[in-house]
């Protein structure tokens, strides 16, 4: 499953559920990658700007600025804007996947909908794709 | 003598115009008359008018309010049952093969794990009932989508089940690789629906058929099997909420009697058909259509009421 060309991406999560980020964290560890954390949507911001990873999971509901904000900051940030956002959320209905489209996100993942390793393997085709 | 008569022709004339403006006159009292009315009227129309825009937005922010409750309860349902169901699939490992803990333990872990899945489906059958009552449908009719290789990757997923239970599965496919435009989210609820009531309801060792083919120019899909089936007094209100047959309790399902109703009103939504044809000890058929539509045609949307309101 892993391949050399995994190993050098660096995926960060924005997620303020501490069990949640530890055990996606961990799932995405084992499976190659090297990963960057953050809690809140402030601190978020602060790691892509000086980590630059390759792509981003965001959570919306944050404290703080939520993730709608934090995609807002990011595509008026040009030193970020091309970093892909996938969103993971349990906040699903149509009207919150069309603004956070609107807003950039390059997919829509609903967390209970998903394992841990399935949403390591969308992040997986996401970056091939890339 | 000619002066005369011409003065007697102007008179009359003058008489004549003078009858001409009265009436003239008269006619205009009653058209202003008229006037004022429809002035009025107007003016109620245009009251009415406001009171209606009104209401319309006040109506508007209620479904608002009731959206985003909807919204947030959801994610908060959702929100601890992702908890358990990360937390299990850590410690079983993603092809549920761990091997530091033994026994009937990893058997109950495997359990919690489905009873997760169970409920985060509930919460997904609830919320697509809340949705479609207060009409926002949520559908995204807009792709076509290769629907038998839905339904093929939908089989893959129930395997292992249905060869726990030993149930034989036959597939029939002739529909071929036609693609539909459907939403393929919520015709995949149905069809997972369908294949999930037949595995429910059949006991060890069953059948369990699955078709696909092309009947006057529509999409037909079938799930038949050998299992219990429905007793003829509990046939008719199969399609409603909340209806499971009592035996269907018995074996503990774990269903509320949302997945039928939820089905037909996807099925409906996207002008299909959907039927049934059961005997109780024998077992059950269920079926639907959905016409072959492709992209670019219009498919009716429920009516919202933003669009209502706009509109005014």
């Amino acid at each position: 499953m892993t391949t050399k060309a995994q190993k050098k991406h660096s995926v960060l999560c924005i997620e303020d559920d501490a069990l949640l980020r530890e055990i996606l964290v961990e799932k995405l560890k084992s499976s190659g990658y090297k990963t960057l954390e953050a809690s809140t949507g402030e601190q978020g911001i602060e790691v892509m700007q000086e980590k630059k990873p390759d792509i981003i999971l965001l959570d919306l509901i944050l404290p703080g600025i939520d993730g709608f904000e934090v995609l807002t900051k990011i595509q008026n940030n040009k030193d970020v804007q091309h970093i892909p956002v996938l969103i993971l959320s349990n906040f699903g209905q149509a009207k919150d996947i069309k603004r956070g489209r609107e807003l950039g996100a390059q997919d829509y993942l609903i967390k209970a909908n998903l394992n841990p390793s399935e949403v390591v393997r969308k992040v997986g085709t996401f970056l091939s794709n890339a | 003598m000619t002066t005369l008569y011409a003065i007697s022709i102007l008179g009359i004339a003058i008489i004549g115009l003078i009858f001409q403006q009265k009436r003239i006159f008269a006619l205009h009292k009653k058209v202003r008359k008229k006037e004022e009315g429809v002035e009025k009227t107007s003016k109620l129309l245009m009251e009415k008018n406001v009171e209606l825009l009104d209401q319309n937005i006040r109506l508007q922010k209620l479904l608002e309010a009731k959206e985003d409750f909807i919204g947030i309860a959801s994610h908060q349902l959702r929100t601890p049952i992702t908890e358990i169901k990360w937390s299990l699939e850590s410690i079983l490992g993603e092809n549920k093969e761990v091997k530091t803990i033994s026994g009937k333990k990893i058997e109950r872990l495997k359990k919690t794990h489905e009873s997760a899945d169970k409920m985060i489906r509930l919460i997904e059958d609830l919320l697509r009932l809340v949705h479609s009552e207060a009409g926002y449908g949520e559908y995204n009719i807009e792709e076509e989508h290769n629907i038998e290789d839905a339904i093929r990757n939908i089989i893959k997923t129930t395997e292992k089940r249905f060869a726990e239970k030993n149930i034989r599965v036959e597939k029939e496919f002739t529909f071929g690789k036609e693609c539909l435009l459907i939403d393929k989210e919520t015709i995949e609820t149905t069809i997972s629906n369908f294949i999930e009531n037949a595995f429910n309801y059949t006991q060890d060792n069953g059948l369990i058929k699955i078709i696909t083919k092309k009947t006057d120019g529509s999409f037909y899909f079938e799930v038949s099997d050998n299992g219990i089936g429905i007793p003829a007094h509990k046939q008719r209100a199969i399609f409603q909420k909340f209806q499971r047959a009592n035996v269907a309790m018995q074996m503990n399902s774990g269903g509320i009697g949302l997945g039928l109703y939820t089905a037909k009103n996807i099925i409906e939504h996207h002008r299909g058909t959907v039927g049934f044809a059961s005997e109780e000890g024998k077992g059950s058929r269920f079926y639907f259509t959905l016409p072959i539509t492709k992209k670019k045609v219009e498919t009716a949307q429920p009516p919202r009421t933003e669009a209502l309101a706009r509109s005014l």
